[in-house]
């Protein structure tokens, strides 16, 4: 009897064989599949006088071919890849958009000062003024259309991080109903491993892990805990935590991680601790390249505004008027955080020195005990001092502080983005040809009578603006005998007399600075007056020509041109350095993948091999039945 | 080593993408004729090439400055050409008039055309660009800086007036080089030295000139001396005229010049941005057959072992 059961043995095995090998056909392309196999053992022997005897065979186990360490590995890896793809994904945008030449802010830039040199040619010329207003027209609209792009861009951010936290829920959700189901599993399976459902819950993990990196612990029942950040729990056993996208309570326009703790509350994820995955990967190019560049080309819209105005203040219009402001600028709100507990509210406006001093970082001022701090986001460089405006002029950041009214709190803070909104607020003040001032208030004349050699320059208005409530008053140098020194008469300048003249040296009164050349005689009058009816100086407007290759900003290490230029290549190195380390990454993915696959993968040509392997087990089990079916059939004949 | 038939898909695949970006790239260069499509492939470059393109363009503008300094000039001088002809048929009239063998009668006819040369002159002094506006006025363009007729002069004494002032204005033609496009009145008209420590203009000489022919009590010595004075005030007169002259033909030699620098520079810069930016076609198309010779070979390739399997003989 002992050979029937032994054959249906061997059929029965041979047939769990061709089971599993179909199992490894079918799933062969099947993600996270890992392939099966048979682990098959002899049945116990039965002793006889003539020793043991064979008694056949049986499936201890389907085996899953899996390596903890390599799967690890591909995750490891995989959640940098994912981070890099997701961050090249982000700033391409930003490279393309800085791309094309003709469409960045460069060419507007040169347009405008061409602009301003065709009125110093034609400055009485209206065409040639209106020409001058199309291109700041112009330049304000790329600005505008610059920062509109990034803000889309910005806006594509804050989406994405709500979906992928959606995504990482799901992830979670079902990660916990596995851990459920497996645990089920074991208990009613015997100790058999539900290999089917550890892949299923391997790859949910692989998944999630895409979107942001996690650390796993494996427990004894067989679970699995998951972890981001730091260790904060996304799933323990079949408890799973919920994420939620917030608005971040420093920076509402900011769509940040925050987690559940219970009873509705939600606390923020602090960015630093979202790493990897492509959550990861959004939020450092927020945090590093979005910021940034956006804040740049604010800087760079700011500047130009603020240095365009202060000399156009200085100057005076087709009508006669003084300049006004060219351009308008939006100054940097302060945001209270959510969280403030005080009343305080804070307002700023752009320093004196705004063009040169102004960083592309955005800043933390906040309050504790009678002190308050600013902080430079960009390097965390620090200044405390007892007011708000205290604390601005002593980092001189190009914004000063006030507090317009309440009490701040111990603990409050506010954010301050001065450049944030440069490049989108900025605007073409005038639309009046007309306005544009081309000419300086004042002009200078010698006397016709002089006989000397003395020759006056056509003089400077001072900065900065406002100019000198006397700049137009009317005032004579008159040469004394011998004409070593001058007396000077006109309101506004105290009438010194007796200065001594040296030939080409500053003279300044009324916030006008003039030089005397050559060698006045005595009795010689120059005059500095209104410039009434002036219409054909272009002073003015050539000061504003000189602006555009001037090194104005950046502490006076940088031209509008240059700080453009240093975006571009900042983006342009950020690109290239995300591509070559995604590249690197994505080849470690593919590395660890391969030795995964090479252990785990299923091998088509082997399963076909296995196939005719269990195929002919079964055949030949089949033969043994059938043999010894045959020889019972030979005992009974005998007796028949 | 076990090779799975997943990674034998992915690796084919993995490989003809990679190659097939490469190629995308490349075809992208070549069509745009750039070497650098976005600032990720130089960011280097990428920078360089914008500063490069703004000094091109603040050269072009320079140029531009030099065209119109150079027209505003050159109108300026044949004005001036105009009146330094006009003074020296005036010194011609004085000497003419100056002869003593004339009758008072017969010099009539010097002061009937010095009438006409004054008003002819006040023209020039008066006289506006191709946008209205008038040239020797310094910066009070807008209206005509000379006035007051001969009779006037010679009938109330004193000289013209002159409404507008010293200004000056100048025009950019060089990062550093600021050029004078215009000369106010007072210094071509005016101040001229009468030879006694004071000064008048050259319109009140020649109605001085003027109201001695005309005098008929003026003769002998005493029209003489007149006569000789109003010749070294026109004298004078005429150098003024072509000292401004010469400073206009050497402010036009300078633009000149500087318009040479210019053009040179604006060939280097257009090189430069070249070499910056724009593709070794030779380089790029080799490139690009090589990759497809590539590509051609990894398809092949993939499509060749992809058909091998076992069950093609069960």
């Amino acid at each position: 009897m002992s050979t029937l059961s032994i054959g249906i043995s061997g059929l029965t095995a041979a047939n769990i064989g061709l089971a599993t090998t179909s199992h490894n056909i079918a799933n062969a392309s099947t993600a996270g599949y890992n392939r099966q196999v048979l682990v098959q053992g002899t049945n116990l022997p039965v002793l006889t006088g003539a020793g043991f005897i064979g008694q056949g065979t049986h499936v201890e186990t389907v085996r899953r071919v899996y390596d903890q360490f390599l799967s690890r590995q591909v995750l490891s890896a995989q959640a940098s890849a994912s981070a890099m793809d997701s961050y090249l994904g982000q700033i391409r945008q930003i490279d393309n958009l800085l791309a094309d030449a003709s469409s960045g802010v460069s060419p507007a830039l040169s347009a405008f000062f061409a602009g301003v040199q065709q009125v110093t040619a034609y400055p009485t010329s209206i065409p040639a003024r209106q020409a001058m207003l199309s291109a700041s027209e112009s330049l304000v609209a790329r600005f505008q259309a610059l920062d509109q792009r990034l803000t889309e861009i910005r806006d594509g951010v804050n989406s994405q991080v709500m979906s992928e936290v959606a995504l990482i829920n799901s992830y979670a959700g079902q990660i916990a109903e596995l851990n459920q189901a497996i645990l089920l599993s074991r208990t009613g399976g015997l100790g058999q491993e539900p290999n089917d459902l550890l892949d299923q819950r391997d790859q949910l993990i692989a998944e999630l892990n895409k979107s942001v990196r996690v650390s796993t612990v494996e427990q004894n029942d067989g679970s699995i805990n998951v972890f981001i950040g730091s260790g904060q729990p996304l799933v323990v056993g079949n408890q799973r935590y919920t994420l939620k996208a917030i608005e971040s309570a420093e920076n509402p326009q900011r769509i940040v991680v925050g987690l559940e703790t219970g009873g509705g509350n939600v606390i923020e994820f602090p960015e630093s601790q979202i790493v990897g995955g492509t959550l990861g990967g959004l939020v450092a190019f927020r945090g590093e390249s979005l910021d940034n560049a956006q804040n740049a080309l604010g800087r760079v819209a700011i500047a130009l505004a603020l240095n365009v105005n202060d000399q156009h203040r200085l100057g005076m219009d087709l009508t006669g008027a003084l300049g006004g402001a060219y351009f308008s600028v939006a100054a940097p709100v302060p945001v209270p955080n959510d969280d403030n507990g005080g009343t305080a509210s804070i307002g700023a406006s752009f320093s004196a020195t705004a063009a040169s001093d102004l960083t592309a970082s955005d800043y933390r001022l906040s309050y504790a005990a009678g002190t308050y701090t600013l902080t430079r986001l960009s390097d965390n460089a620090n200044w405390t001092a007892g007011s708000a405006a205290a604390v601005a002029t002593a980092a001189a950041q190009g914004f000063d502080l006030t507090l317009n009214a309440g009490v701040p709190a111990n603990g409050d803070s506010f954010l301050i983005q001065p450049t944030r909104t440069g490049a989108q607020g900025i605007a073409v003040a005038i639309s009046d040809p007309r306005a544009i001032a081309a000419a300086a208030p004042m002009r200078t004349a010698k006397t016709l009578a002089n006989t000397g050699t003395g020759t006056i320059s056509a003089g400077n208005v001072d900065a900065p603006p406002p100019p000198n409530a006397n700049l137009q008053q009317t005032v004579t140098i008159t040469f004394n005998n011998p004409p070593t020194t001058f007396n000077v008469s006109g309101t506004g300048t105290g009438n010194p007399v007796n200065v001594p003249f040296t030939a080409g040296q500053d003279i300044q009164y009324n916030g006008w600075t003039i030089q005397i050349s050559g060698a006045p005689a005595a009795g010689d009058i120059f005059t500095i007056e209104a410039n009434n009816a002036g219409v054909a100086d272009n002073r003015n407007a050539i000061l504003l020509a000189a602006l555009q290759t001037a090194s104005t900003m950046a502490g006076g290490t940088a031209s509008y041109q240059s700080a453009y230029s240093q975006i571009v290549s900042e983006v342009g190195n950020k690109t290239r350095q995300v591509e070559t380390i995604g590249e690197a990454q994505t080849n470690l993915v593919t590395q660890a993948t391969a030795e995964r696959e090479q252990m785990s993968g299923v091998n088509l040509d082997e399963e076909a091999a296995n196939l005719l392997r269990y195929q002919q087990a079964y055949q030949a089990s089949a033969k043994v039945i059938q043999i010894a079916g045959s020889l019972f059939d030979d005992l009974l004949a005998i007796f028949g | 080593m076990r090779i799975s038939t997943n990674m034998q898909f992915d690796s084919g695949v993995a490989s003809m993408n990679r190659q097939l970006s490469t190629l995308v790239h490349l075809q992208q260069q070549i069509a745009s004729g750039r070497r650098i499509l976005t600032p990720a492939d130089d960011p280097v470059a990428a920078a360089r090439v914008l500063e490069v393109q703004q000094a091109a363009d603040v050269m072009a503008q320079f140029r531009v400055n030099h065209d119109n300094a150079r027209s505003t000039l050159e109108l300026e001088e044949t004005q001036l050409d105009s009146a330094s002809e006009l003074l020296i048929r005036a010194k011609e009239l004085a000497i003419t008039a100056s002869n003593g063998t004339l009758t008072f009668a017969q010099r009539q006819a010097a002061a009937t055309e010095l009438r006409a040369r004054y008003n002819q002159l006040m023209g020039i002094a008066n006289s506006a660009d191709g946008t209205g506006q008038f040239m020797f006025a310094g910066y009070q363009s807008a209206s005509p800086p000379f006035s007051r007729t001969i009779d006037d002069l010679i009938t109330n004494g004193g000289d013209v007036n002159y409404a507008g002032d010293d200004g000056q204005r100048r025009l950019q033609v060089s990062a550093t080089r600021y050029i004078e496009v215009a000369d106010p009145g007072t210094g071509v008209f005016m101040g001229i030295d009468d030879g006694t420590g004071g000064s008048q203009s050259i319109f009140k000489t020649i109605a001085d000139l003027v109201g001695a022919i005309e005098d008929p009590g003026n003769t002998g010595a005493a029209f003489s001396a007149d006569v000789a004075a109003a010749l070294g005030n026109i004298n004078r007169g005429l150098d003024d005229v072509l000292r401004v002259r010469a400073a206009i033909g050497s402010r036009l030699n300078e633009i000149d010049s500087l318009s040479t620098t210019a053009d040179d520079m604006a060939v280097q810069y257009e090189q430069a941005l070249s070499t910056l930016r724009d593709l070794d076609y030779a380089k790029a198309t080799s490139d690009l057959e090589r990759t497809l010779a590539g590509l051609e070979a990894a398809q092949k390739s993939f499509a060749q072992t992809s058909q091998l399997s076992l069950f093609n003989y069960l």
